[in-house]
């Protein structure tokens, strides 16, 4: 026997001998199937980690496959734990898509890829379209790579796709092709779609069975008729940003989302006049919850524009808000948000919050030419009017029994103002209003004074509060307290 | 109460709704119904039933994954590697032990220990480079030549990412 192979001979020995070392040590009692389950959540943990930006497009996995030869053996038989791709090397994209072997992908390509790299992946990654569950991509330019991208969509069925999203930085008008051809119209799963910047029209079938909708840069038509089309929708997210539309819609048109629960507006839509426009366009549900976010430093307008265009139901019935809640955010974020209940105590969990509006108020917002820094007290309770006096007379019918201001102060003189019954004047500013809950607040000054006037006032003209709970309130004494005794039934102060 | 005998010939009494945690024992309960006989469990010792008690113990009354979670545990399986205070205590224990007590969730079928054991295990790895693993647990490197070209290729590829 020659020397190398001498060596060679004794070198396997060896390796045989380690084999058999690994196999006496106390992990190695663990069988495969436990060990497969502790490399699922090494997986999903180096996973999440590479989640909050340390991604490097490495399979997560990897560390244990060169541990030793039982562990790499282990790790290369279970597809699923290969299944997460979002690597912009081709080489890993190629080992990932063929050890994951059948397992349902999941695609995520992060905001930032850069096109070419990307285009060449979706190359590779969707000639396995009929096996992916979730994909998100977001191309930087809406380029000739476009059509290419919607091509590869359309080469075949989606038959387990349950999320898509997508976004091209540079919007584009709509172009005159339609997506009518992709996934060959069928993604029958599909139930969770994110398109920003998409540009095309939408197909008429293919999104059929969506629940959950979030939109920005489109136009106005193609949203309204892909919305025509998407029966089963319970959540729609608009981010404003929608793109001019070049094709007329006829004012009476509506679009009925009969089962939506949910309804957003990012704090984009002020800003573009073709959300009051979309709104006039929805039949909504009576029940459906809507939530708004809003710059402050737009005024209330925007906001009385868009309540004015949201629709009754046919039989002319509207939600009444029995309650209202204004809460201070924490102080890092600067807003607060005004909630409307159609039950008289706030529980978010019920779900039973129908319209609530974020206020946000950042810096640069102040710094902007014209712009004035909105105060809790002024926005909270004009945003109030807006909805107790039925402004324009259309959705919204409230009359306030309940009112929770939660958060620093900024709120208490803002209420006096909108409790005050001016004298001699025949109107009586929230005549249902019996349940008022402050919590957290640091009274200053007078505002104590002041509050237990109103309320005095509105004892007189037979419109009492009956309860004032002012759990957690600070600068507050026993005599200010007893105070309000004498003018409201029942005073709590946990 | 239920008696329990372990493979070192240790009896333990344990009240039922604690020991009932185990799927494997509350089985053998409804189909043996009530009865004073000792159950013997010859993979288990008794330094190992003492955790595991003292485990079922503290989670007493708490609910049992559901049935649908052992058709599809990939899918429905608790996705975090999250660990609670009290479960992080329990389980910090030499490696000979955590083994034990992973082993003995898993043939007394208690899903959520085992969870807590594998996902402290993966905690352990976390981070770590294969050498650093390999030392931890006393592994020896035994690949062969050919695979340790296809490692040396992977890590190329890693680093020239």
């Amino acid at each position: 026997m020659h020397t190398d192979e001498n060596s060679a001979a004794l070198a396997e020995s060896a390796r045989v001998l380690r084999s058999r070392s690994n196999s006496q040590v106390p992990i190695s009692r663990l069988p495969d199937e436990i060990l497969l389950i502790i490399f699922k959540y090494f997986e999903e943990n180096t996973r999440r980690v590479s989640a909050l930006g340390a991604y490097n497009g490495v399979p997560a996995c990897l560390a244990v496959t060169h541990v030793s030869r039982h562990w790499r053996r282990v790790a290369l038989e279970r597809p699923t734990l290969w299944r997460f791709v979002g690597s912009t090397s081709i080489s890993w994209l190629d080992i990932m898509l063929e050890r994951s072997q059948k397992a349902p992908l999941v695609v995520k390509y992060r905001k930032g890829t850069p096109e070419s790299i990307l285009v060449k992946t979706l190359e590779k990654i969707l000639l396995h379209l009929p096996r992916i569950k979730y994909l998100e991509f977001y191309a930087m330019f809406f380029s000739l790579n476009s059509d290419r991208i919607m091509e590869l969509l359309s080469s075949q069925p989606a038959p387990m796709l349950e999320t898509l999203k997508i976004g091209f930085e540079e919007m584009i008008p709509t172009t005159e092709s339609t997506t009518n051809t992709i996934f060959q119209g069928e993604a029958p799963l599909l139930r969770s779609l994110q398109v920003f910047g998409w540009g095309r029209r939408w197909p008429s079938c293919t999104f059929d069975g969506i629940r959950t909708l979030q939109v920005e840069g489109m136009q106005l038509s193609d949203l309204l008729t892909a919305l025509q089309c998407m029966p089963s929708l319970e959540q729609l997210t608009f981010m404003g940003g929608m793109l001019q539309s070049d094709r007329p819609i006829p004012i009476n048109s509506k679009v009925t989302l009969a089962r939506l629960k949910n309804i957003t507006l990012g704090d984009n839509w002020s800003k573009d006049a073709q959300a009051v426009s979309l709104f006039r366009h929805l039949a909504l549900p009576v029940d459906v919850n809507i939530v708004i976010w809003h710059l402050s430093s737009k005024g209330l307008q925007p906001i009385a524009d868009l309540l004015s265009v949201m629709d009754k139901r046919s039989c002319g019935s509207t939600p009444v808000f029995r309650s209202m809640c204004a809460i201070k955010f924490s102080p890092w974020s600067i807003g607060y948000s005004v909630e409307f209940s159609t039950s008289t105590t706030f529980n978010r969990q019920d779900d039973n919050v129908r319209l609530t509006i974020h206020f946000d108020c950042y810096l640069y917002v102040v710094d902007e030419p014209g712009a004035t820094r909105a105060d809790p007290q002024e926005v909270v309770f004009e945003m109030c009017n807006i909805i107790a006096e039925r402004r324009r007379q259309t959705f919204f019918a409230g009359q306030f029994e309940s009112i929770y201001l939660h958060g620093k102060p900024g709120f208490i003189r803002g209420l006096t103002d909108a409790l005050r019954i001016v004298e001699g004047s025949p109107k009586v500013p929230y005549p249902s209003l019996r349940v008022l809950l402050l919590g957290d607040i640091r009274f200053e000054g007078d505002e104590l004074q002041d509050l237990v006037d109103v309320l005095r006032m509105r004892v007189q003209k037979d419109v009492p509060v009956q309860e004032l709970s002012i759990e957690g309130c600070t600068n507050l004494s026993a005599d200010q307290v007893d105070l309000c005794r004498e003018v409201v039934e029942v005073v709590s102060r946990i | 109460m239920v008696h329990l005998v372990t493979s070192d010939n240790v009896e333990f009494v344990v009240e039922k709704e604690v020991v009932e945690r185990s799927v494997l024992i509350k089985n053998m309960l409804e189909d043996v119904g009530e009865s004073d006989q000792s159950i013997p469990l010859a993979n288990v010792s008794s330094a190992v039933l003492r955790k595991v008690i003292e485990y079922c113990e503290h989670h007493r009354g708490e609910p049992l994954p559901s049935g649908d979670a052992d058709q599809n545990q990939d899918e429905t399986r608790k996705r975090t590697t999250d660990i609670s205070e009290w479960d992080q205590k329990f389980i910090t224990v030499d490696q000979e032990m955590l083994f034990e007590i992973i082993l003995a969730a898993n043939y007394l079928d208690i899903k959520s220990l085992l969870d807590v054991g594998c996902k402290t295990v993966a905690n352990m790895i976390k981070g770590k480079t294969p050498d650093e693993i390999r030392r931890l647990f006393n592994i020896v490197n035994d690949f062969t030549p050919e695979e340790e070209a296809q490692i040396k290729k992977e890590n190329e590829w890693a680093e020239d990412r």
